[in-house]
């Protein structure tokens, strides 16, 4: 019987050696693996566009939660009605990770562009945190589309021209007068969205 | 990958079917290594047979090791595994009353259901006695034993956070441990033997 | 009745059986790169604000004239863009294949530095964070896409998507005026820091 035990206190030494060199960092434990994000990364419905998120805002969905990674200079000079800033630099910070760290909010991303947002995106994905959307073309492209909106050109087609008007009617809730109208802004109610905590007890275990 | 029921990737049936599986190995790995004979169970008492502390400690450290590395690996998620709160008092006071009753009785509870099923009357009448004993409980819970069963809830309690050491290092002192133990109660075992021999438990053919 | 025991030898040929069959497993698990992450959060976010990898407008359109052996260009857009119209001497590995294992030479070639370029930002961004994530080295991005290039500069496509097209509120206010209202400002989240809590998905267990 000694072989048996002399094979099987090396087999368990060697094994909880190996532990230290398998091991990853405490951090990783809640990243999820890298195949799983690329997958992720690569699908579509990972960006909301302009007119969803103008929708979302001006419905006042009380499941939305915009951050923008701007800088605070950028961030106080403009930004999306009910945005919280969270510079780029500083989304690792533990207490700005707090505000993703639910599962109840559907939070968009957002920068100028959309490279800053995906960087963002791409860091939280991977730490495990969920409901994260990127708004499709940044703010440049958000302005052009529903403040800047352009009449269709062309034959006269339904989608087109009902995507027109909701953008007119968008840009009257942000403060610019849809054509020749001279009426005032319509305070917008911002709700705050209350985060619901949903803490699933489940009883386990006896004996 | 992660543990497979708690992330719905198998069925609830299939689920027990594996667990059947499980058990009946778990019953074939016992009676193959002897442990439905009580001297063989009692011995860690005695000091003349130290098996029962080698197959537990073996078995704990190679499912401590195997689970972490294939959470390493990715293969498992460690998060989602359960394992109870820590109610020091009662758990305690029950350690103490099981010692007592695996001297006595010469069996744990799943060491006993697999002698009875090999038709040891000891182990009929222990898990017997068990059964009673859980009744017992069950029936006389909220008046006798409510309030000892929740004293000294500390909450789920990781021992290598709460010393402050990483989970690695926390096995690889208790693999260390368990490694001396085996060696000493080699030494324990080949004394007390020398002094006061007991007969090999398999020739007696028990 | 008597339990059956197989034979000690029988025993610890099975045991070492079982232990060889699990150390060859996890041993084949941990090759596998598509695994592990090279880089941590804090490197990659650190990396990306330094603007390492990433090559200016000036050096693509350098790259893009006078054909270089020390470089190659890769056109990570879908295959029928490619076909319309693509960089001399560009060859194709779209964005969403990029990974397959095929591609493996053509991207780590060792003295070869790959120029990658696509629509814009966003596809090469991505392949930027998939690369850096898997530890792949040897490959520069360019984020201004492919027209830009094409047109040899001229094109108004805006080169840094991070750089504000307008100034917000100026425009804003700008428009207001001349549509007679008064732009509100937007309403900003007094950020109230939430309470981190330890999610702890409490699992149901067993027993022994």
């Amino acid at each position: 019987m000694r072989t048996t035990d002399k094979i099987v206190i090396i087999g368990l030494l060697l094994g909880s050696v190996w532990l230290f060199f398998a091991g990853k960092n405490a951090g990783d434990k809640r990243e999820i693996p890298p195949k799983k994000l690329h997958e992720l990364m690569l699908q579509k419905h990972r960006d909301i566009s302009a007119d969803e998120l103008t929708r979302r805002i001006i419905n006042g969905d009380p499941m939305l939660q915009i951050v923008d990674v701007r800088n605070e200079k950028q961030y106080n000079s403009y930004t999306l009605p009910g945005a919280i800033n969270i510079p780029l630099e500083d989304i690792m910070k533990t207490d700005n990770l707090a505000y993703f760290d639910q599962d109840v909010l559907n939070t968009v991303i957002f920068s100028n562009g959309t490279s800053d947002a995906q960087i963002a995106w791409n860091i939280l994905t991977r730490l495990g945190y969920k409901n994260l959307t990127i708004l499709r073309g940044g703010l440049n492209n958000w302005f052009e589309t529903i403040i800047l909106a352009k009449p269709p050109t062309g034959p006269y087609d339904k989608e087109s021209d009902d995507l027109y008007q909701f953008r007119n009617g968008a840009r009257v809730y942000f403060g610019v007068g849809a054509s020749s109208e001279t009426e005032s802004a319509p305070k917008p109610k911002v709700r705050i969205p209350i985060i619901k905590r949903k803490k699933k007890e489940v009883e386990g275990g006896c004996s | 990958m992660g543990p497979l029921y708690p992330q719905g990737l198998i069925s609830e049936p299939l689920n027990l079917l594996i667990a059947l599986f499980i058990g009946i190995g778990f019953g074939i790995g016992l009676e193959a290594g002897g442990f439905t004979n009580t001297r063989k169970l009692a011995g860690v008492f005695y000091g003349y047979d130290f098996v029962v502390l080698k197959v537990f400690f073996t078995a704990a450290m190679t499912a401590a090791i195997g689970l972490f590395l294939l959470d390493s690996y990715g293969l498992m998620d460690i998060e989602l595994t359960f394992y109870p709160k820590t109610f020091w008092i009662p758990t305690t006071i029950a350690g103490i009353v099981m010692g007592l009753g695996f001297i006595v009785g010469g069996f744990c509870p799943g060491t006993s259901v697999c002698a009875a099923v090999t038709g040891k009357i000891d182990g009929i009448y222990f898990v017997t006695g068990a059964f009673l004993g859980i009744f017992g409980y069950a029936f006389t819970y909220e008046p006798l034993f409510e309030t000892l069963r929740n004293s000294g809830g500390l909450g789920k309690v990781n021992i290598a956070s709460e010393l402050g050491i990483s989970d690695e290092m926390f096995i690889f002192i208790v693999t260390v441990i368990a490694v001396i133990a085996f060696i000493v109660t080699d030494r324990i075992q080949k004394k007390v033997n020398s002094k006061n021999p007991v007969e090999n438990i398999e020739e007696l053919g028990l | 009745m008597v339990g059956f025991k197989l034979n000690l030898k029988e025993m610890n040929k099975l045991n070492l059986f079982f232990t060889f069959l699990a150390i060859v497993i996890l041993s084949s698990c941990s090759d596998s790169n598509m695994r592990r992450y090279a880089k941590s959060p804090d490197q990659i976010l650190k990396e990306y604000l330094n603007d390492e990898d990433f090559i200016s407008p000036g050096e693509m359109l350098k790259i893009a004239e006078a054909p270089d052996p020390k470089y190659h260009l890769i056109d990570i857009r879908t295959p029928d863009l490619y076909i319309k119209g693509h960089l001399k001497n560009a060859i194709n590995v779209p964005l969403h294949d990029a990974l397959n294992p095929k591609y493996k030479n053509v991207f780590s070639q060792g003295n070869v530095t790959n120029i990658i370029y696509g629509t814009g930002n966003e596809d090469v961004v991505d392949l930027y964070l998939m690369f850096n994530e898997l530890g792949v080295k040897g490959n520069k991005f360019f984020k201004g896409g492919y027209i830009f290039v094409a047109s040899g500069g001229k094109s108004e496509a805006n080169i840094n998507d991070e750089k504000p097209a307008y100034n917000f509120a100026e425009k804003l206010k700008e428009l207001a005026g001349a549509a007679g209202t008064t732009v509100q400002t937007p309403v900003k989240k007094k950020a109230k820091k939430p309470v981190i809590r330890r999610k702890k998905r409490e699992v149901e267990g067993g027993c022994s």
